[in-house]
C-alpha cells in the first residue's frame, strides 16, 4: 500500500484533487475542533465540580452554595431532591429577587388598541383638539 | 498480512472494521455529548478512531481520514448541542445538572446562572434562550447527528443532509449570537470570564463554516444512492 500511494502521487497534476490545499487546511481545522470539543465535552463537568470544591464539598453542598451565589441571597437553599410530582414550581418556594435582578418576564405593554378603522376618529378628534387659535 | 487476502476478503474485512469503528465513535460521541458521562465516552471514541487508523496502517481500503474526522466532528457537535441543551429543557432540576449549568454559567455565560429555574419551564431564564434551545433540540441538532451518521455510512442522503443541516447551522449561529449579544448585560456581567471566555469555549462549534467548503468540493458520486 505504501508503494501504491507513492505511485499515485506520480500521476499527472490534473488527476489529483484540485482542492488538495484547501482540504489540507480543513483537515487541520476539523481535527483541532474535534479535539477541543471532545476534551471540553468530557472534562467540563469535572472541572466545574473541582472548581466549586468537590470532593471536599458534596454535590448538594455545592448546589446550595451556588444558589446563594446566583441569587445573591444567603438564605436561598438548594432543594434536594427536587420532587418530581408534588408540583409547586420552584419560583414559588422563595421570595422573588426581581427588585435586584429586574423582571424575569417582561411587563404587559398596556396598549389602547383601536378597533377597525377607529384610528381615523382618533386622528380627527386629536386634530380638533389641537386646532390653532384663528386670531 | 493483507497480501494473503483476496480483494473481496479485503473489502469485506475493511467494511467490517469500519462499521465496528463507527459504532464506537457513535457511542463515544453520544456519551461525550451528555457532558455528564463525558469521561466515560472518551475511551470509546478514541478506540473507534484508533481502529480506523489501524485498518489504514494495515493497508485496507477505508474511508479517507478527513471524511471520518468531518463525520465525527459533526456527530460530536450535534450530540453535545442536542444533549447539552436538552438537559436544560428537561433535566433542569436534577442535582448534577443544576450544579453544572449554574457553574458553567458563572464561568462564561451568566444567562445560565441569572435567575436560574425562575420561570415555570425551569432552566435558563434569559430572554430568547429557551426558544433557541427548543428549535435546536427538536430540529437542528438531532438532524445533524443523523446526517453525520448517514455521511459516515457514505449514504447519499447523509451527504445531502450534511449540507442542509450545515446551512441551518449557519442560520442558528447568526440568530443565536445576535440574541445573546442583545441581552449581554444579563449574560456577560459579573461572571468569571465574560465574552472572551464564551468565545474561547464556543468557537470550536463553528463546524458548519468549516465543513461546508469541504462538502462542496468532494465528489458526490462517492456516496451510494440507497
Amino acid at each position: 500500500m505504501r508503494r501504491a500511494r507513492s505511485e499515485r502521487s506520480k500521476l499527472p497534476a490534473e488527476s489529483e484533487n484540485p482542492y488538495r490545499r484547501m482540504h489540507r487546511a480543513i483537515y487541520y481545522l476539523v481535527v483541532t475542533c474535534l479535539f477541543v470539543q471532545v476534551i471540553e465535552g468530557s472534562l467540563i463537568v469535572p472541572f466545574v465540580l473541582v472548581y466549586f470544591g468537590f470532593p471536599q464539598l458534596s454535590l448538594v453542598e455545592i448546589c446550595d452554595e451556588m444558589y446563594k451565589i446566583v441569587y445573591v441571597d444567603d438564605s436561598r437553599k438548594c432543594e434536594y431532591p427536587a420532587p418530581l410530582f408534588r408540583y409547586e414550581p420552584e419560583p414559588w418556594l422563595a421570595p422573588s429577587r426581581e427588585e435586584l435582578f429586574g423582571p424575569v418576564t417582561p411587563p404587559a405593554p398596556g396598549f389602547d388598541m383601536p378597533g377597525f378603522r377607529e384610528v381615523i376618529e382618533r386622528r380627527q378628534a386629536r386634530e380638533a383638539r389641537t386646532v390653532p387659535d384663528p386670531s | 498480512m493483507s497480501t494473503s487476502l483476496t480483494y473481496d476478503e479485503m473489502l469485506e474485512r475493511s467494511a467490517g472494521i469500519q462499521k465496528r469503528a463507527d459504532v464506537y465513535i457513535l457511542v463515544g460521541g453520544g456519551l461525550i455529548g451528555t457532558t455528564v458521562f463525558g469521561l466515560l465516552g472518551l475511551p470509546f471514541f478514541l478506540y473507534g478512531l484508533w481502529q480506523i487508523k489501524r485498518a489504514e496502517d494495515e493497508g485496507l481500503p477505508i474511508r479517507p481520514f478527513l471524511m471520518t474526522f468531518v463525520g465525527a466532528l459533526v456527530l460530536v457537535d450535534g450530540f453535545l448541542n442536542t444533549l447539552g441543551t436538552m438537559i436544560d429543557v428537561f433535566a433542569n432540576h436534577s442535582l448534577i445538572i443544576r450544579v453544572f449549568e449554574m457553574g458553567w454559567g458563572l464561568f462564561v455565560d451568566g444567562g445560565y446562572a441569572w435567575q436560574f429555574n425562575s420561570i415555570w419551564y425551569g432552566g435558563t431564564s434569559v430572554p430568547g434562550e429557551k426558544a433557541w434551545e427548543i428549535a435546536n433540540v427538536f430540529v437542528l441538532f438531532p438532524m445533524r447527528v443523523v446526517a453525520a451518521w448517514g455521511f459516515l455510512q457514505m449514504k447519499r442522503w447523509g451527504y445531502q443532509w450534511m449540507i442542509i443541516s450545515s446551512w441551518m447551522g449557519v442560520y442558528a449561529w447568526v440568530g443565536y449570537c445576535f440574541n445573546m449579544t442583545t441581552y449581554w448585560e444579563v449574560r456577560f456581567s459579573d461572571i468569571a470570564w465574560p465574552v472572551y471566555g464564551w468565545w474561547i469555549y464556543n468557537i470550536w462549534y463553528i463546524t458548519p463554516f468549516i465543513v461546508l467548503p469541504y462538502l462542496y468540493t468532494i465528489n458526490r458520486e462517492m456516496f451510494t444512492d440507497d
